[in-house]
């Protein structure tokens, strides 16, 4: 006998031995909660035998075809609740009579439901029925589908239409950019040489002042190496009673072969896993992964979610529909091949509470475990040290807007929700987002922590995954030049400068150094005057800095990042960055083509495509002191 | 209750009729025994099942599968036959029910006879009644003459193939309805659209495991009542949703979808609405929520025209009332709440 009436009835029925249950209670001793949640998110024991037995337990009646009871359900009473409440309060009405309210949930005797019920239903009495917490969700996901859909993918608009990438350009963007484009139209007619002259200067002062931009981050994020910004004893003093429940939310598209994967890797992760809350994200038409993810048999602390099938077809409208059922004080994003350093959790919740309460995210750096498998798999990763080993933390240093990376974003999810989620038409929602939370006064944080992701390994993949980040750059830069002015007001002059640089920077550098490079090598190889005539004395010299000092600085930033992590093998690569740039290019005029042709296609990334298997290589231990 | 009195199974017309007999004795003790069996697939006379049996006998059943040149008059005959060999017994029930055993008549057409053979034995085991036909010509010959309730189709054959067999079918007012099952080997994407194209309801690899010709059939056979508005246990019941994914599956429901769509046209009015009610009531338990959902509206949207065409205020306040909660299903509250306050006001003008 243990005590407990639950823990007796599993062992009694043979579901549990006593040495589970004592395993049990020295997790619920440490970390607290629920012991017949412990049990099922430990694996013990199914949902069903859990919700069985708490059903023969407490004598509830347990509703085990909610879909039927749903058929009979009494239509006012679910006309009174909105589905935010239904999901905060975790039932469903089902039938009143004589003041007797009939309700089903997966939280029985939860005090402040039961008294919202009571205020809201006029109701004088509660009767309990019994649901799993997974059928509830799934009920309420099908009654409120049209409603909690809409939201997800027009609610930032509602919000604020001025912050939606819906509409590409607005009105009087078109207006300017016409004028600007007729004006310079109408100056190339009269005198050709001083609109290609005035061109070309400005892109020259433009990649000065960028790569000056670029050194500056790099020499305020290498300070970053030295001042860490969270110890390992900050997070040895977490103890476990004070951690709040975490979501995770893992958005998947016809990857069945990813869930095995993703439940060994998150069962790393340094958290009980019973205040996990793991969310698989899954489109609708996609029964293969939903099949395989059920077969796969997950601990109870994961969830299902289905995205009802809707335009665009893009992760931030399956993550803000994931936000609305999350149940964790705080979210991160991960893909699903994604191997998070295991205290990256706990970091994240130092992180938050030693900053200023208006830090709505932590960017984790990320980082590639198949570096090695081939040239674009090395340049791939040469690029996102130096991104986010020094650039992101330069940027965290010097209080800049910080475009966020796609996964490993730890948020606080009331100041999320707040902020309206992600905008589900801009194909960069995490830049776009990160951008967002400063002109609203939020700030974005960084911590040293890293994920390991699967580095693209294929050329045209590359390209696909590469247009679609500098389409969202475009989207984002367009919508906050809007209105410049106000944004200047909220975020001031250093901010709009550095947003400039970093998101209206990254698409121009890579549209405008192809002709560049054009004009430079069809000088070198016929010495033609024609191109002297368009390099007047100040300008030829600019040009000269920015090729030499420009393509030197650009390889020798990106030679630092290898230290910082000591993969030395890559330090040769470096040198080949001018062609990795040219890709680049590429995939920035297929992102301007898009732009107009389909603003809000997701190219997908396919995933899984990699030969290096994340569990041969060291993965979190190789670089677990950074 | 007579004791000792021996029933002779004969007097029938001719050694064809039955391929399979089976008679058990319910005793009244709850036992029971086989007091009769033919082989299987032998052409029965059923003269050699005479037999005594004693008092205290509760019923009798007679378990009988028809062979293929057996008629409705011939049925109609051993029925009354088998009735008249036991009204002494307590339950003619049972005797009802064995007749009853005869689920549906399924059309096999294959060039090969012993595919045919095969086909035959495994379906007959299962309760059903099988007619064979050698090309997709005579295929449609007989179905037809004899309106079977399935027809398993074999593609590559002499005369006719079972795709072109199909599409004409499918253009015969008489048994378009009839779904088709392809039993081919073809199993490359492109030939499956194709035969999908001409009208084909779903494949059965060849060669096939018999339990899943029978399963194969069975669904179709559901679907096929579904439509004709006899809700039957098409639902699976009891489910919660991680544990136990619902075992229904999805391309039959699209069949489901686009027949109901016809219905519209086909049937009777109100026989479309009672479709579109019947799937909705399955929708919930389908393992793809997409189509689940779509048809859950399709089903309101049935149930909305009908309350507009009704005159009787109970039948108008009756389908608005399941029009809010077929919406309410589909996760559509706005419309929900509407059809909900149109319930309400007709229930009032009533």
């Amino acid at each position: 006998m243990t005590g407990d009436p639950l823990a007796d009835h599993l062992i009694a029925a043979g579901a549990l031995a006593p040495d589970d249950v004592a395993a049990a209670r020295e997790i619920q001793r440490v970390s607290g909660g629920d012991l017949g949640w412990i049990f099922a998110s430990m694996g013990l024991v199914t949902r069903r035998t859990l919700y069985t037995s708490v059903a023969e337990v407490f004598g509830l009646p347990l509703v085990e075809d909610l879909e039927r009871m749903r058929r009979n359900v009494d239509l006012a009473l679910i006309f009174e609740m909105t589905y935010e409440e239904v999901i905060a309060y975790e039932f469903l009405p089902f039938s009143m009579e004589d003041g007797v309210l009939v309700i089903a949930t997966c939280r029985p005797k939860r005090a402040d439901a039961q008294a919202f019920a009571r205020d809201r239903f006029k109701a004088t009495a509660i009767a309990e029925l019994l649901v799993s917490d997974l059928d509830l969700t799934l009920i309420a996901s099908r009654t409120y589908r049209d409603a909690l859909i809409d939201d997800a993918v027009m609610g930032n608009d509602n919000r604020n239409p001025e912050q939606s990438a819906r509409r590409v350009f607005t009105q009087r963007q078109l207006y300017v950019l016409g004028g600007i484009a007729a004006l310079g139209v109408l100056w190339f007619f009269f005198d050709a040489r001083a609109v290609l002259i005035a061109a070309i200067a400005f892109l020259q002062v433009f990649y000065l002042i960028s790569i000056a931009f670029k050194v500056a981050l790099s020499i305020a994020g290498a300070e970053n190496e030295i001042r860490k910004p969270i110890e390992a004893h900050e997070i040895a003093a977490l103890r476990d009673v004070d951690l709040p429940p975490y979501t995770v939310l893992v958005p998947v598209y016809k990857e069945p072969e990813v869930v095995h994967h993703l439940i060994a890797g998150l069962k790393k992760i340094d958290y009980p896993q019973h205040l996990l809350d793991v969310m698989l994200l899954l489109e609708e038409d996609d029964v293969m992964t939903l099949e395989a993810a059920k077969a796969a048999r997950p601990p109870a602390n994961w969830r299902f979610i289905v995205v009802p099938n809707r335009q665009p077809r893009t992760k931030p409208k399956a993550c803000n529909y994931g936000l609305k059922f999350a149940r964790g004080e705080y979210l991160v994003i991960y893909d699903a091949e994604d191997i998070p350093e295991p205290t990256q959790l706990k970091m994240a919740i130092v992180a938050f509470r030693k900053s200023p309460s208006n830090y709505v995210c932590f960017q984790a750096a990320l980082n590639y475990f198949n570096a090695e498998e081939n040239f674009l798999t090395r340049m791939f990763t040469l690029e996102y040290s130096y991104w986010f080993d020094y650039l992101i933390p330069g940027l965290d240093r010097l209080r800049l807007p910080i475009p966020l990376g796609g996964t490993s974003n730890h948020f606080d999810v009331a100041k999320l929700r707040k902020l309206g989620g992600w905008d589900p038409f801009n194909t960069t929602e995490d830049a776009d987002l990160g951008i967002r939370a400063s002109a609203e006064d939020y700030r974005v944080g960084f911590i040293n922590s890293t994920t390991f992701e699967e580095a693209n390994n294929e050329l045209k993949n590359w390209v696909r995954q590469r247009s679609r980040w500098v389409k969202g750059y475009m989207q984002t830069f367009l919508v906050y030049w809007r209105s410049p002015v106000r944004l200047i007001r909220t975020i001031g002059w250093k901010n709009f400068f550095a947003f400039n640089l970093f998101i209206g920077g990254t698409p121009l550098t890579f549209l405008a150094a192809p002709p560049l490079y054009f004009i430079f090598f069809f000088w070198f190889v016929t010495r033609s005057r024609s191109v002297e005539l368009l390099f007047p004395d100040v300008v030829l010299y600019l040009a000269l800095l920015n090729l030499l000092i420009g393509n030197f600085l650009g390889i020798y930033l990106n030679m630092i990042a290898v230290y910082h992590r000591k993969t030395y093998s890559l330090l040769p690569f470096a040198l080949l960055n001018p062609f990795y740039w040219l890709l680049h290019s590429i995939a920035a005029y297929k992102a301007l083509w898009q732009l107009f042709t389909r603003p809000f296609y997701w190219e997908k990334t396919n995933h899984g495509i990699s030969k290096f298997r994340p569990e041969s290589q060291g993965s979190g231990e190789k670089v677990a002191s950074t | 209750m007579n004791d000792a009195t021996t029933i002779a199974v004969n007097g029938l017309r001719n050694d064809y009729l039955c391929s399979y007999v089976r008679v058990t004795l319910q005793r009244a003790d709850g036992t029971s025994e086989i007091v009769g069996e033919s082989g299987e697939a032998e052409n029965v006379n059923v003269e050699r099942f005479a037999f005594p049996i004693g008092d205290r006998v509760r019923s009798l059943a007679f378990e009988v599968v028809f062979s293929s040149r057996a008629t409705d008059a011939d049925r109609a005959e051993a029925k009354i036959f088998a009735l008249s060999a036991t009204q002494s017994y307590e339950s003619v029930d049972a005797i009802e029910r064995a007749f009853d055993t005869e689920q549906g008549c399924i059309l096999i057409v294959d060039d090969d006879a012993a595919t045919r053979l095969l086909v035959r034995r495994v379906l007959e085991r299962a309760g059903y009644r099988v007619i064979e036909a050698a090309n997709g010509l005579l295929g449609i010959t007989e179905a037809l003459r004899s309106l079977p309730d399935l027809i398993i189709m074999d593609w590559m054959m002499p005369v006719m193939d079972g795709r072109d067999a199909t599409r004409q079918l499918k253009n015969e007012p008489d048994v378009q309805n009839i779904p088709v099952l392809m039993l081919t080997s073809r199993a490359r994407p492109s030939d499956r659209l194709a035969a999908l194209d001409a009208g084909v309801q779903d494949f059965l690899n060849k060669p096939f495991e018999p339990s899943a010709l029978v399963e194969g059939v069975k669904q179709q056979l559901r679907w096929r009542k579904l439509l004709s508005g006899d809700v039957g246990d098409v639902a699976e019941g009891g489910v919660l949703a991680n544990d136990a994914p619902p075992a229904a599956a999805g391309p039959s429901l699209e069949m489901l979808i686009s027949r109901a769509e016809h219905g519209e046209e086909r049937l009777a009015f109100d026989d479309a609405a009672r479709a579109y009610a019947a799937a909705s009531e399955t929708a919930g338990h389908l393992a793809n929520p997409e189509l689940a959902n779509k048809l859950m509206r399709l089903s309101g949207k049935m149930q909305l025209l009908l309350a507009e065409r009704a005159t009787d205020p109970s039948v108008i306040a009756r389908a608005y009332s399941s029009a809010a909660r077929a919406f309410m299903t589909a996760g559509n509250l706005t419309l929900a709440k509407e059809a909900h306050a149109a319930a309400k006001e007709a229930d009032g003008q009533r």
